[in-house]
């Protein structure tokens, strides 16, 4: 195993109930990497994003992060600090643009400051300058998933998870989007994973295509 | 029905008066109201989040629990903390029997249950994804239920407005525990009893029309944060 993972998934399996939804012996993903999950509906990708988000604990098996076993409540909730996790359908809270895309750096102590800036940066690489003061509850559901993506991508985490963000997303932005990650990825020292099942969208930027087939990954292809 | 007629033209009259019974016992229910009812918050609306956000062994039947003591009459409430404030109980040494800290204590052990039942259902009902995406942007776990309950804000006030419309309009406690006394602890509810009972209709009727106002401002508020919620 290379020292350089950012995952390191071991003996992974879930259940919803009695049902089981993922079956993984052992999968590591490195940092720096592009890298999309891929699979029909149901397959499993949200819930894998969900336990490498940390939010989810499986019903068994390791979940290493940068060398640290998140198992326990503590280290995940530390570990969730170096991931972010997008959902499919874009959550908002029910306060300003401005405040849900400031939440993180708050949440992080990040100086008031600061966070006004970055606020500013993010919404102004996203194109939602002019929505900072409208409540959230009032976008439209590609303003909303622009909003969401803002809020991800201000946080630079080592690791961001992005669930079918292309599915609120008017076709016009998703060039920019994926040369925000394209950029983000540049430095080498983060990751970013994409569940999707656009196969146009996961073949433009990805080094890495996992294919998940009920719960079992059935492929992967290093490009 | 002649009486009645003039029973309310004389409750007119003491509400444009300003008599000083009427507003006395109306004094007295708002602030024994509001004091058991901010004292009732304070502990439910936390439990009420508390018991939304966390899993525990046990929960469903803590949640049945609640929900039966929702139905227990305000008469048998008063009567328990009775057993325990009258000069034999176990606080009997503070001599809280007959004084309105007796009602506010009946009171909020009267309501805790329907707010803290109210609040959990209200956090209960907040989209799943919230919780998780505020951790999943670092929040840590009181920030996280901190988001969680404020995205149910709207739902939390209406039960603290329920409950004060419930302490409001009861009766049962405030006769028991605090004793009728003119001035003291007499409140609307147990002025119109008495009242009543002398053949008074007047005044019970002026503080029935209180009461009916109250409950109709309570209605609205309770109608204007739905409305807040959606």
């Amino acid at each position: 195993m290379s020292d350089s993972a950012a995952y390191r998934i071991t003996g992974l399996e879930h259940r919803f109930g009695q049902r089981p939804v993922l079956d993984i012996p052992d999968l590591e993903l490195p940092h720096g990497e592009i890298g999309a999950v891929v699979g029909p509906n149901g397959a499993g990708k949200s819930t894998l994003l969900s336990i490498m988000a940390l939010l989810l604990r499986p019903t068994r098996g390791r979940i290493v992060l940068d060398g640290v076993d998140c198992a326990g409540g503590g280290a995940a909730r530390r570990g969730r600090l170096d991931v972010t996790l997008v959902h499919q359908r874009p959550v908002l809270f029910s306060t300003s643009v401005e405040k849900n895309i400031a939440f993180g750096m708050k949440a992080r102590g990040v100086a008031k400051e600061e966070v006004a800036r970055r606020t500013r940066q993010a919404a102004a690489e996203m194109r939602i300058e002019h929505l900072l003061g409208r409540d959230a509850r009032s976008l439209s559901g590609g303003e909303a998933q622009r909003v969401v993506l803002a809020r991800a991508f201000v946080l630079d985490t080592r690791v961001l998870l992005l669930d079918e963000p292309a599915s609120f997303l008017e076709d016009s932005l998703l060039p920019h989007v994926e040369e925000m990650i394209v950029r983000r990825n540049a430095g080498g020292s983060r990751s970013t994973w994409i569940a999707t099942h656009d196969a146009a969208f996961a073949t433009r930027i990805t080094h890495r295509i996992i294919r998940i087939e009920a719960g079992r990954i059935a492929s992967i292809e290093t490009r | 029905m002649g009486y009645l007629s003039e029973s309310f033209l004389e409750a007119i009259r003491l509400m444009a008066s300003g008599d000083r019974e009427f507003l006395a016992c109306v004094s007295a229910s708002v602030k024994f109201s509001a004091g058991s009812s901010t004292l009732a918050s304070i502990a439910a609306v936390p439990l009420g989040v508390g018991l939304a956000t966390t899993d525990f062994r046990g929960k469903r039947l803590v949640v049945d629990v609640l929900k039966t003591l929702l139905s227990v009459p305000t008469v048998a409430v008063g009567l328990f903390v009775y057993a325990i404030i009258f000069s034999q109980g176990p606080m009997g040494g503070l001599h809280l029997l007959f004084t309105p800290g007796a009602i506010v204590i009946g009171q909020t052990v009267l309501i805790l249950p329907l707010i803290t039942t109210l609040t959990y259902g209200a956090v209960a009902g907040v989209d799943p994804l919230v919780r998780g995406t505020a951790q999943t942007l670092g929040a840590g776990r009181w920030r996280t239920l901190y988001t969680v309950a404020r995205e149910a804000r709207a739902a939390i006030l209406i039960a603290v407005v329920t409950g004060f419309g419930r302490v409001f309009g009861e009766v049962g406690i405030s006769m028991l525990l605090g004793g009728n006394i003119a001035g003291y602890t007499r409140t609307i509810t147990t002025a119109i009893a008495l009242e009543t009972s002398k053949g008074e209709f007047a005044l019970g009727m002026a503080l029935g029309l209180v009461l009916l106002f109250v409950s109709f401002c309570l209605n609205i508020a309770i109608r204007l944060l739905g409305g807040a919620r959606q």
